[in-house]
């Protein structure tokens, strides 16, 4: 909301600095975003008289003019051909400075000493809808009551400041100048001036025959209140300066003196108006009513509004004449030839407003109005005003009678008074009396009947109960000066759960190990399944959707981040960065049968560059689990839509004797590599984090260290070449019995000496006994064991 | 024999002191106390003494011994040191020279905000309290008290999955979830992710993190939330840091306020980065609006409570003057490795 200070200190004297103002207002509640000095920029630009007009000498466009500045004669050359002998004009002198921060110097023009400039409108910051009398393209002259020296500043009342405030949505009432100068007379403690509208009894208490003008509101639930009033013998013209300025320092297009009265209402009342022309209103009867099907309205801005039939419209017997509260129609709109007006003042239902409004994607300043909720009250006090200023400005004759159709309640209402509470609320101890008197100047006083209730004033439907009263108390009171305490009561166990532990853990390692952690959106296109190269029936496939995303690539949710995180490495890929280790440990969105969802952790880590390969992913993957406590992790080939084939593995964990999958990794399949624009050696590492949480190895018990030594033998085993290395491991490590401590693989040989398709792999095994020094022959006999099986389970032999 | 004895002890250090050489050393160590030296020798010769002399000149010999191991043992240090010290020349390296290194990686600086601001609160006695992303209209909004035509509802705000299904625009659905669960005392925070219409650009994105933290106890006033937020405040923006308290409007707080702190680039004296308010807009907080107690089965008349939310992202913005919001989502590593 714009506001011309001006223009509020009719209200209140805002006798402070804008900068101090501002923080005040701030501090009570009513935000200031910004304060712009109009008319600052525009420096030494009088009033000139003009006394001669010569045409130059050397030129067939230019005039010399001499010009009577009050104090002295100048002489100014200009090419404008609208300047006559007796003009007052705007004259830039020298060190002048006019819109767009263009300086004025005296020089010669064609040899011709020229003292200043005379200015258009357009060096004023103006336009013609501010000085209609005024020609577009020559010189200003000066039809105002002004004499030569005179500021033009002042005499076109271009000076003001503009204060933006940002307004919460509890307060519709501060859209109007009211409203802000009575919370500008609350926080500056002024007394405020609000006048009644001065409107002759006559006019007040006659009644206008239904055979003029009949009214009738159909629906009352969409429009409470509807008042109404006719001016007679209306001459239509331009509005003083003082009105033209006011409308255009709050950003309002000021358009002739009767649509201008009900613009400068709406800004002062918060009330929007419309004015019809009384003529196009066919069988001078108003019906408000919702809109026929098929109902056509060409609105003001020339536009045809298709209507729906809950859309309420003013009406006159047969078609829509306005869109009931966002915008008048054409075909009654004022024009110059407009001799009588119908001026309407109603109260519309906000959410009914609202739905139009955004059904014909229309927000106009009335329609902004109408959504926040007005009080009906107000709908009979602005259209008072509106005759009042009708008769001010001398634009036509009020006809006897005012037609008010209210089915709108329109009385104060109640809450308790209880500053006990209030002070529990805040942790204050403000006395009744004291809060009582912060109240007062919003109109929130004391019922005299009973003392434990305050009535509330009828603009200010936000206040419901005690927390809201404090609220008003607290503002008025000064937030800064509640002090600061600390919260006692019971006292809570604080700190992190296993999970929020866990994940942590997992996040922090990632990084220690060297990944850089990555955040991308939870959305993401459908696209990806086919990136992926998920198959048709892949779960992933089924996902979450927006009904209004941003735009196709954020429409659903996503079910692996994956893409996102491959992505990610892309954009770093694209720009040059040669080696990317990444993660994200974030959220993916899975949907169930039964029409819900679940939010899964998942850690998805990418990386390309200084020879990264299977292995390291491999390696950080253990690195990650062990953190979290898991050492027992299997790593089976198995194919991955995304991964290359002979390069991927699904790692699980045991689980009670059960294998569960807790995710995958391996190398990019290089479709997919081609297709996020990644180079082949990238690998993915994709984790199931909450599948991984709901399987972490019970708690780790400590066992007592070995008394007795262990003894090491290294084995190098040959084998087909297709068989796991692994599987080998796992049937010496089930085969060795309870000495068997750790088999570790050390080295994988194949070529000369060993016949082909086969290879030779070396396991280092540990055996100890906690009961004694394990033998020579002990540990053999062992060895012997683990030899039989794998040669019976995968035909290995002992290297020779 | 005592002066032939100390003939040897002078002659023996002398030749001691003057080498140069643990070879040297060794010779000379031999030549004295070897099986074949001089000093054995001599005591080889004791035989021939008296009962009387034996003892005093046993005595005599034994120091000279000591004196001689002795000189050997210093000199022998002094050796050590000497080609240690030439070792150590030869060994020198260039200490300048890259090192070996895994090298760190970073955690996002968001989740670096997040866990420094939870650390704060979880020492006040916090706990961390979690809610769908995917969330219900009835938490988002209804239950918070948003009036039902708030714009904060609209398509044009909010992304909506159906009709009763929004992407949460804000933490605070988690309270209610968990004054629905939990009788108080209720003493929460809530990080996590938020999403609203806005398109990315400098200032705004989709998909952003808030902080929501949520008080509910008897006798908590707005008081208690000053002091909760200025001791947030000065632990996250460092002790100096004051906080201003401004009158607001949110639906499910009332009194509402917004809170700005005292600008950690100028400490409140007003520079470019406040755009010269010396104040930076940081927070929402109020008191729980009786109708969202009541809407969660807590009595109004008994409890009280205290909200707030903090912009994780905004906060990291502003504590890192990053200049593009973007920058928090397009992952370049040249960006996440300053952090």
């Amino acid at each position: 909301m714009k506001v011309s200070l001006n223009w509020l200190r009719d209200y209140v004297d805002v006798d402070c600095s804008v900068s101090e103002y501002s923080k005040l207002m701030t501090d009570t509640g009513t935000k200031v975003e910004e304060y712009e000095q109009l008319g600052e920029e525009l420096k030494n630009i009088y009033v000139g008289k003009v006394l001669s007009v010569e045409k130059h000498k050397d030129s067939d466009h230019l005039f010399i003019c001499k010009v009577d500045m009050g104090d002295k004669t100048l002489q100014i050359v200009t090419g404008a051909q609208n300047v006559l002998v007796g003009s007052l004009v705007p004259v830039a002198v020298d060190g002048a400075v006019v819109e767009g921060g263009k300086k004025i110097k005296s020089g010669k023009l064609r040899g011709e000493l020229s003292e200043g400039m005379l200015c258009s409108l357009e060096e004023l910051g103006l336009t013609i809808n501010d000085f209609p009398y005024a020609e577009e393209d020559g010189i200003f002259l000066l039809q105002e009551d002004c004499k030569p020296g005179d500021d033009v500043k002042k005499v076109c009342m271009l000076e003001d400041t503009v204060v933006d405030f940002e307004l919460t949505f509890n307060r519709p009432d501060c859209l109007a100048m009211h409203g802000i100068a009575r919370e500008s007379a609350v926080t500056l403690g002024k007394d405020l001036r609000i006048n009644v509208p001065a409107v002759d009894d006559k006019i007040k208490n006659g009644k206008i025959s239904p055979a003029v003008l009949k009214i009738d509101v159909l629906d009352k639930e969409l429009c409470p209140r509807y008042c109404a009033a006719i001016i007679k013998n209306v001459k239509i013209e331009p509005s003083p300066l003082w009105l033209r300025s006011r409308l255009r320092t709050m950003g309002v297009r000021p358009i002739n003196n009767i649509v201008d009265i009900t613009n400068y209402v709406m800004l002062e009342y918060g009330q929007p108006m419309h004015a019809f022309d009384y003529n196009y209103i066919g069988s001078k009867h108003i019906v408000v009513r919702r809109a026929n099907k098929d109902e056509k309205i060409t609105t003001l801005d020339g536009n045809i509004r298709e209507l729906t039939e809950d859309m309420l419209v003013i009406a006159d017997g047969g078609k829509p004449v306005a869109l009931a509260g966002i915008m008048g129609g054409e075909n009654s709109e004022i024009l110059d030839t407009t001799t009588t007006v119908v001026f309407e003042s109603a109260n519309f239902s906000r959410s009914s407003v609202r739905k139009t409004a955004t059904a014909l994607g229309m927000r106009t300043e009335s329609s902004a109005r109408f959504e926040k909720g007005l009080p009906a009250v107000s709908a009979m006090s602005a259209l008072l005003r509106a005759i009042e200023l009708v008769t001010k400005l001398n634009a036509g004759e009020p006809e006897a009678g005012i037609i008010d159709v209210n089915n709108a309640d329109i009385s104060s209402h109640k809450v308790p008074f209880e500053p006990e509470k209030i002070n529990a609320i805040l942790g204050t101890s403000i006395s009744a009396d004291e809060m009582e008197r912060l109240l007062k100047p919003l109109e929130i006083v004391k019922d005299g009947s009973d003392p434990k209730m305050l009535i509330v004033p009828p603009f200010r439907n936000d206040i419901e109960r005690t927390a809201d009263i404090a609220e008003e108390v607290a503002r008025l009171y000064g937030y800064d000066k509640i002090e600061a305490t600390l919260f006692s009561g019971a006292a809570v166990p604080g700190g992190l759960t296993d999970k929020q532990k866990f994940d942590t853990i997992l996040t922090k390692t990632a990084a220690t190990l060297g990944y850089y952690e990555v955040y991308t959106y939870s959305f993401v296109s459908p696209a990806i399944y086919g990136m992926l190269r998920y198959p048709a029936d892949h779960p992933g496939r089924s996902s979450i959707k927006i009904i209004n995303p941003l735009g196709e690539d954020t429409s659903i949710m996503r079910t692996s981040a994956v893409p996102s995180v491959l992505k990610t490495a892309a954009y770093n890929y694209s720009r040059r960065v040669e080696a990317v280790k990444v993660f994200e440990h974030g959220l993916v969105y899975i949907p169930d049968d039964n029409g819900e969802h679940k939010e899964n952790k998942s850690l998805v880590a990418v990386a390309y560059g200084e020879n990264y390969d299977f292995y390291d992913m491999k390696g950080f993957a253990e690195d990650l689990l062990e953190s979290v406590g898991v050492i027992d992790v299997d790593f089976a080939a198995e194919s991955v839509s995304f991964l290359q084939p002979g390069r991927n593995a699904v790692i699980s964990v045991m689980n009670r004797g059960v294998s569960v999958v807790i995710g995958r990794l391996g190398q990019l399949h290089p479709e997919c590599a081609q297709e996020f624009g990644l180079p082949e050696a990238t690998f993915v590492l994709e984790l199931d984090c909450e599948v991984l949480y709901n399987n972490l190895p019970t708690a780790h018990q400590y066992t007592p260290l070995p008394i007795y030594p262990s003894v090491s033998r290294d084995i190098a085993l040959v084998f087909g070449d297709d068989i796991p290395a692994g599987d080998v491991r796992r049937c010496i490590s089930e085969s060795g019995g309870k000495q068997l401590v750790s088999v570790d693989i050390f080295d994988v040989y194949k070529g000369k000496g060993i016949q082909e398709g086969k290879k030779s792999v070396a396991y280092s095994l540990v055996l100890q006994n906690r009961e004694k020094t394990l033998s020579d022959e002990e540990a053999d006999a062992v060895v012997a064991k683990v030899l039989k099986k794998v040669k019976e389970k995968y035909d290995a032999d002992l290297r020779q | 024999m005592k002066e032939k004895l100390e003939q040897i002890q002078k002659a023996a250090i002398e030749q001691i002191v003057s080498v140069t050489t643990a070879d040297e050393l060794e010779a000379a160590k031999v030549k004295y106390l070897g099986k074949k030296g001089e000093l054995t020798a001599i005591l080889r010769g004791m035989g021939a003494l008296t009962a009387e002399e034996r003892p005093i000149v046993g005595q005599v010999a034994n120091n000279v011994r000591e004196a001689i191991e002795q000189a050997v043992s210093d000199k022998r240090a002094l050796i050590t040191a000497a080609e240690r010290e030439k070792r150590f020349e030869k060994d020198k390296l260039d200490v300048t020279l890259p090192s070996k290194r895994r090298g760190l990686g970073r955690i996002h600086p968001i989740t670096k905000t997040i866990y420094e601001a939870r650390q704060i609160f979880l020492d006040m006695g916090f706990t961390i309290a979690e809610g769908p992303e995917i969330e219900l209209v009835e938490y988002n909004f209804d239950a918070l008290n948003a009036p039902k035509d708030h714009p904060s509802r609209d398509m044009t705000d909010t992304f909506y999955i159906d009709k009763l299904t929004v992407l949460r625009t804000q933490t605070s659905p988690v309270q209610v979830r968990e004054m629905r669960a939990n009788k108080p005392p209720i003493r929460i925070i809530s990080p996590g992710r938020v999403y609203r219409c806005d398109p990315p650009d400098a200032t705004h994105s989709p998909v952003f993190h808030q902080l929501e933290g949520l008080v509910v106890d008897k006798g908590v006033s707005m008081g208690d939330l000053k002091g909760t937020l200025d001791m947030f405040a000065r632990k996250m923006f460092g002790p100096e840091t004051r906080t201003r308290f401004r009158p607001h409007n949110f639906p499910f707080t009332e009194p509402s306020a917004e809170v700005d702190v005292s600008c950690f680039a100028c400490g409140g004296k007003g520079c470019r980065f406040c755009k010269g308010e010396g104040w930076i807009e940081i927070l929402g907080a109020g008191m729980v609006h009786p109708n969202v107690l009541e809407s969660c089965g807590i009595d109004s008349h008994v409890y009280t409570g205290f909200a707030f939310g903090v912009g994780m992202d905004r906060v990291t913005i502003l504590k890192n003057n990053i200049d593009d919001m973007r920058l928090l989502f397009e992952n370049d590593l040249r960006f996440l490795s300053q952090f």
